[in-house]
């Protein structure tokens, strides 16, 4: 694998940086409108400074339930796409064969400055951790793909985040107030259902496929999306999401994806603290049981599918992990065919934490 | 067999990253995609490695710690380091300062002769399912300023109801 540390000095990628932002500030004059959204994220207000009104309805609904008044920023990110500004982005300085398998640009990604471009959705993302700025920018705001629209920003919140102990991860979360559970599987494990279960029962929602992991002395997960994707063939095993799913849009492979904020925003926990890592299985038996597995195994759910997403994750990233498995108990979630009790069991199962 | 005391072994690349715990230890291959779970006595050879044991050191070691028929812990630590060498974990040779040594959480294994526990081969489980994350396709087509042609990996998406706007 090339090494990304190598090539430009940071001196380059900031002088990038510094172009790519002023064409966002030329969009923005031709724009002649600028939108300004805040979200409280991990604990840090974020602001997104958009340039004309294309992308807000494409990038904002899945972080509604943070939305907060306007505020100092910790994070300024300016977002904008050619077509709708009728501004061209700064052409790129580096070459066709400099790019890694998430994006990354090699000698772009230096200690100050980050860089990838995503070729399946054909955005750019940059990130000045200096300056705490960062840029958004595609051809055209109407080609954007609905998933970037389910996982905004997922890139750049991973590079900003991770400078301050907080970790993005796959996984979902779902508990209470005073405590809850990490969910960590590959595709198809379950761990998406059994969230979603959580939207019909007494325990809250915090994330389906992404969120915030804070770690130290006691783990707290940070929802990020309010989100969800489900296969068509399943949505009759969840009648209560219809009013969510009247409104979703279909991802290939026959899912939905939908935005729970409207419909569930009083189910949407904000975040807490966490208790336990399940890894879910479906057995097909008749009920859900619980059963105590060593940290290595969770670390095996969780790690890979976090690491091998992100641009740049690594051996921080799984130092991370590492160092959260030992500290909170993981279990098997042998999931049965009691759909419905599938909340109760874990509800049940957190008050002997 | 004849085990060597010149032959070490040390992690290949910085790119393999692990983690050792109690039952096993959690291998990451970061060039590849694949992972890995050591375990058996798989955790104690790889403590070893880690450590500058050559080939007669790591066998004598388990020997020391486990309970059963030595040519069978030699038998199964030879397979292991042949199996690890294949998979491109370890190479021969001394470790450098640049492959950091695995963090290492586990507990001692006793050795007091009534204490030992039975010998059981090492096991390394692979997994392959993360490796379609890491395959680059070459890029065909920039536009007129450089930038690449998206490649689309999911086709159009259609709405199934109007979109609700957010402003």
């Amino acid at each position: 694998m090339p090494d990304f540390l190598a090539g430009a000095r940071d001196e380059n990628s900031a002088l990038f940086f510094e172009a790519a932002r002023a064409a966002f500030l030329r969009a923005e004059k031709n724009a002649t409108t600028s939108v300004q959204r805040f979200f409280r994220i991990g604990g840090f207000t974020v602001g997104l400074r958009f340039a004309g009104h294309a992308l807000p309805p494409r990038l904002t609904p899945a972080l509604e339930h943070l939305s907060t008044a306007p505020a100092a920023c910790d994070l300024t990110i300016f977002l904008w796409d050619s077509a709708s500004t009728e501004t061209e982005m700064t052409p790129p300085p580096w070459s066709r064969d400099d790019y890694g398998v998430h994006g990354e640009v090699r000698g772009y990604n230096m200690p100050r400055i980050r860089t990838a471009f995503h070729l399946g959705s054909g955005v750019l993302s940059a990130l000045d951790l200096q300056n705490n700025e960062a840029i958004f920018w595609i051809r055209d705001a109407a080609d954007l793909p609905i998933y970037e629209s389910g996982a905004p920003l997922l890139t750049t919140l991973h590079w900003w985040m991770s400078a301050r102990r907080r970790q993005l991860i796959h996984a979902a979360a779902i508990g209470r107030e005073d405590g809850g559970v990490l969910l960590v599987g590959k595709g198809g494990s379950g761990k998406s259902s059994t969230a979603l279960r959580a939207l019909n029962s007494e325990l809250q929602y915090a994330a389906d496929d992404y969120c915030l992991l804070e770690g130290g002395e006691r783990p707290f997960v940070h929802s990020l999306y309010s989100s969800g994707k489900i296969h068509s063939c399943d949505a009759h095993k969840f009648p209560f999401l219809q009013p969510a799913l009247d409104a979703s849009y279909n991802l290939n492979n026959e899912k939905a994806l939908f935005f729970l904020h409207d419909t569930f925003g009083h189910k949407i926990s904000a975040g807490f603290p966490i208790r336990a890592v399940l890894c879910p299985t479906v057995t097909g038996r008749e009920t859900t049981t619980l059963r105590k597995i060593p940290a290595s195994a969770s670390l095996l759910a969780l790690a890979p599918s976090t690491i091998f997403q992100l641009p740049g994750a690594g051996h921080n990233d799984f130092s991370f992990l590492s160092e959260v498995v030992r500290r909170v108990p993981g279990y098997a979630l042998e999931l049965g065919r009691d759909y419905e009790n599938i909340p109760r069991v874990i509800a049940d199962f957190l008050e002997t934490l | 067999m004849q085990l060597s005391s010149l032959t070490t072994y040390s992690v290949s690349r910085p790119q393999i990253i692990r983690e050792q715990f109690d039952e096993e230890v959690v291998i990451v291959d970061l060039d590849t995609g694949s992972y890995y779970a050591l375990g058996g006595a798989g955790g104690a050879v790889w403590s070893a490695i880690e450590a500058g044991h050559n080939q007669a050191q790591i066998v004598a070691q388990l020997a020391a710690s486990y309970s059963g028929e030595v040519a069978e812990i030699e038998a199964a630590t030879l397979r292991l380091l042949d199996e690890l060498q294949r998979e491109a974990l370890i190479v021969p040779g001394a470790a450098d300062s640049t492959n950091g040594a695995a963090q290492d959480g586990s507990t001692p294994i006793a050795t007091a002769e009534g204490d030992k526990p039975a010998f059981e081969a090492p096991i390394l489980q692979k997994f392959t399912d993360m490796q379609a994350l890491l395959l680059l396709d070459p890029i065909h087509e920039v536009d007129s300023a450089g930038w690449p042609q998206p490649k689309p990996d999911e086709p159009e998406m259609i709405p199934v109801a109007a979109p609700a706007t957010q402003g």
